[in-house]
């Protein structure tokens, strides 16, 4: 039974020509869990703030059509009580505190409602008992993780006692342990508490298996599908409509594996996923294989664009030649006697791809800024760019050789067109002509020759992210540092950003990405490195940290997709070879069942 | 703040003046500041100067260091007006009795006064706001506002809301120095420098202003903020006997110490700005 139903909506902000949502019809059954899925500016949030009445009441927008809670129109009516019904959690927990508390954070919404002091009490203990926080009240919000300041602003809503909840990307920037935990705990509000749960989100391996209904978008606004996750995703799948979503990656390998057009269900946990993969095609899903399919598996490996990047293969150049930095012994802090990183030792080759993993305050973004002597104390120990000590370098040289992209691209914009923007950096020394083609050809490769004209800041999100990149890479560097990269991206726009950067990779720039995207690191990195309150925990190849349970645990990390999958296999078939990258699975799972398959199908035709 | 960044502690386990009503707290300093404010002589703001700071470390619970760390700052700013009140009134060529000389500088009795004077009402109000900031919860003093002093509660948690912004624009600013340094644009920290580079800094903060502003509204709207014309409280911000007593005791104290100076000739009040 749907408890919102929405009907014909189209919305469109003052003073903006396009309509941010168009004729928009859907259900949320009660009950269950709702994913709203679509690209990044299809309007999922703005969907979410018309489920309460936020838009248009609060946030001015034009909106034409119905939004339906209990028979109330919440477009024409917001009642007081509609704020007790939906609760509505946004991205960013720390944007959306107004104390200073958690005990006054959770208390907020029921003081808003005239609750007596003594009823408080009991309700925010039961509030924070529910996320697993009791007995916090007392502690300073600042002082909080991620994760438990995203679970304090669930807290702070749930205590109204609302009967649906909207979450609006609940996990963006939080390490894979806390996003683990944030899941678990809808989970439980669904399940035991009964709630009506509405949650975005881009990424689905977590979360699809849990959901009873899917809501998709499209760039422009439409509803694209709506209806059981299977059968949907299964819908967008043969339409080809796949890169609006962030399908589990088993699920994505089973399609690629055993071609869409013949499957009769779509698995999408890991272990679905086995049960198909395991299992002998039917004849008629054999002879199709033979022709095109395995072509496209080992030319279109998903996530890998066309196999641009092979650790495992690709050699690296001068091995034994001097490391492009070396660092040795590295002490560095924020202020003095207060330590965050404990005395690293490790080098970056040229031309290697590596990234830097923890935990939410592990470090990372510390040694970022240590490897640009960018510290407010500077570092203690040693680190040399080819041999010279980085601290003997001016800044202005020494960003000729290291470039790096911070999280918000939007900070590191400093004039106000894209063109310009590009040519900010650009050696001067390059006669004109060839600048103006070096920069033709920047903007062509990141896609954004039509926008050279515009103002960075009227940029797509993933627009404002390539820019960003391109106009760090502009000037060649050695060495180029990306900040959580795929942060807030969706999956088209992940994909490309990827694969421009893997691009540059083989020009020979050497990447570091700090990241908490374990599938960014099993399929792109050559090494990794592993940080744990400042200590450098692990330093090799992903593939050896991945099989590591204890230590990823400890460092609050989880191993890439594909390794549940390749696990869920071994559970029916113990003869199935480990595997931590996506190539590596592929070729296994070819070896032992596509081709005795083929082999035995083909003979009995 | 500083004090109570990890937990709040209970109200009953508090130091004195952590305990007091944050809207009385600021009260006590309403007659001491007026007083200060209008003597130019250097002796009661040194006497206030030394109660203050013996009450606040007596009640606050506040260590010395904790104490004395932020109040380097306004020892610095006082020390640094007294010196140029120094200057420039040892340049001043008059007929006074010259009790001091440097080079081409010359003092009377009466210029060492008024630049002490100076120098002594600085800090005295320092530390006096010290002392309130140091052991205040601005969350109780938000409340106090709403419920003792009849604020609007919607503007009360608009300003907690903007004080909560407060770090963030720091942290916010250095990131983008930050980026824009790796973009190799030199950090000159000459006045006229910052003021070119200012609109780079500008936007960016405006943008995400505007943005978190949105966000906060969002959050709050959708607990139901404002939905009725009074609301209730969580923690209880009451107004105690203590709370009176303490206003009544340093504000009579405050008056007698300037009377008692007046008797002597060490307070002369005045409310205009001639110092000669």
């Amino acid at each position: 039974m749907s408890i919102i139903n929405v009907r014909n909506l189209s919305l469109r902000y003052p003073g903006q020509q396009h309509q941010v949502l168009l004729d928009v019809s859907c259900n949320f059954p009660q009950h269950e869990i709702t994913l709203l899925l679509g690209p990044s500016g299809s309007g999922k949030s703005s969907l979410a703030l018309c489920l309460n009445g936020i838009i248009p009441h609060m946030v001015e927008a034009e909106c034409w059509g119905q939004v339906n809670l209990n028979d109330t129109n919440l477009l024409v009516t917001r009642g007081l009580d509609t704020a007790l019904q939906v609760g509505v959690v946004l991205q960013d927990p720390e944007q959306q505190f107004c104390t200073l508390t958690v005990g006054d954070e959770v208390a907020f919404g029921l003081e808003n409602m005239c609750v007596q002091r003594r009823e408080m009490a009991e309700r925010i203990d039961h509030a924070l008992g529910l996320v697993g926080m009791a007995g916090w009240e007392k502690v300073m919000l600042a002082q909080l993780s991620g994760g438990q300041k995203q679970k304090i602003a669930i807290a702070a809503v749930l205590a109204l006692d609302p009967g649906i909840l909207v979450l609006d990307e609940p996990t963006a920037n939080l390490d894979p342990v806390a996003a683990h935990e944030i899941f678990n705990l809808i989970k439980h509000l669904q399940r035991q508490e009964q709630k009506t749960i509405i949650l975005i989100e881009h990424r689905l391996e977590a979360v699809i298996s849990q959901a009873a209904h899917l809501v998709v978008l499209s760039e422009q606004g439409r509803l694209v599908a709506e209806g059981e996750p299977e059968p949907t995703a299964m819908m967008l799948a043969r339409h080809q409509l796949w890169d609006q979503l962030y399908l589990p990656r088993a699920t994505r390998m089973v399609t690629q594996l055993r071609g869409i057009d013949h499957l009769a269900s779509l698995p999408l946990s890991s272990k679905e996923a086995a049960a198909v993969l395991t299992t002998k095609p039917t004849n008629r899903e054999a002879q199709s294989e033979g022709s095109d399919e395995f072509k496209q598996i080992s030319e279109n490996v998903p996530g890998n664009g066309n196999k641009v990047n092979e650790p495992g293969i690709r050699p690296l150049r001068d091995l034994t030649a001097e490391p492009l930095i070396k660092v040795q012994d590295l002490y560095g802090s924020y202020r003095p006697h207060q330590e965050v990183l404990h005395g690293l030792n490790f080098f970056i080759k040229r031309g290697e791809f590596l990234a830097v993993v923890g935990a939410n305050g592990s470090g990372k973004s510390t040694l970022a800024r240590a490897l640009l002597n960018l510290l407010p104390n500077g570092y203690q120990g040693s680190i040399r760019l080819e041999g010279r000590e980085l601290k003997r370098f001016k800044h202005k040289e020494l960003f000729h050789h290291l470039g790096m992209v911070f999280q918000n691209p939007e900070h590191q914009f400093v004039t106000d067109m894209v063109e310009n923007e590009l040519a900010f950096n650009m050696n001067k020394s390059i006669p004109m002509p060839s600048r103006a083609a070096l920069l033709e050809e920047y903007l062509n490769r990141f896609g954004l020759s039509r926008e050279k004209k515009r103002n960075p800041y009227q940029l797509s999100q993933g627009q404002k992210r390539r820019l960003s990149v391109a106009s760090m890479l502009i000037t060649t560097p050695q060495l180029i540092i990306l900040d959580e990269p795929t942060y807030g991206q969706d999956y088209r726009n992940n994909n490309e950003l990827l694969q421009l950067i893997t691009q540059i990779n083989r020009d020979g720039t050497a990447v570091l990405v700090i990241t908490h995207d374990m599938e960014l690191v099993s399929e792109h990195c050559q090494r990794v490195m592993v940080l744990n309150n400042g200590y450098l925990q692990f330093d090799g190849p992903p593939s050896k940290l991945f099989r590591q349970p204890q230590l990823l645990a400890e460092c609050g990390l989880q191993p890439p997709p594909i390794m549940a999958l390749t696990e869920a296999i071994q559970h029916l078939n113990p003869n199935f070879p480990d595997c931590t990258r996506i190539d590596e699975f592929c070729s296994n799972w070819q070896k032992i069942y596509a081709r005795a398959d083929f082999k035995g199908v083909a003979a009995d035709v | 703040m500083s004090d109570y960044q990890t937990q709040q502690p209970d109200a009953a386990n508090r130091p004195l003046l952590a305990r007091i009503n944050p809207a009385f707290k600021l009260l006590m300093l309403v007659t001491p500041t007026l007083l200060i404010t209008f003597d130019y002589e250097p002796i009661l703001p040194l006497v206030i100067l030394l109660g203050a700071s013996i009450i606040i470390m007596l009640t606050s619970g506040l260590t010395w260091k904790a104490f004395l760390a932020p109040a380097k700052w306004f020892i610095l700013l006082a020390f640094g007006f007294t010196l140029f009140s120094l200057i420039t009134r040892g340049t001043m060529d008059r007929p006074v009795e010259v009790i001091c000389l440097l080079g081409p500088l010359r003092w009377g009795w009466s210029d060492i006064l008024i630049a002490l004077a100076l120098g002594m009402r600085i800090l005295t109000l320092g530390i006096l706001s010290l002392g309130f900031v140091l052991t205040t919860d601005p969350m109780e003093f938000v409340i106090s506002l709403i419920r003792q002093f009849r604020l609007s509660y919607h503007l009360g948690y608009a300003i907690l809301a903007a004080y909560r912004f407060l770090p963030t624009f720091g942290q916010e600013m250095e990131q983008i120095r930050l980026a824009h340094q790796v973009r190799g644009i030199d950090q000159n920290r000459s006045p006229i420098a910052m003021l070119g580079s200012l609109k780079r800094y500008l936007i960016p903060m405006l943008a995400t202003a505007v943005r978190r502003g949105e966000r906060v509204a969002i959050a709050m709207e959708g607990r139901g903020f404002g939905a009725y014309p009074e609301r209730t409280y969580w923690r209880d911000v009451k107004v105690t006997n203590t709370d009176w007593i303490a206003l009544l005791v340093t504000s009579c104290c405050c008056l007698i110490i300037a009377w008692l100076l007046y008797q002597y000739g060490y307070l002369r009040l005045s409310l205009g700005f001639n110092l000669n």
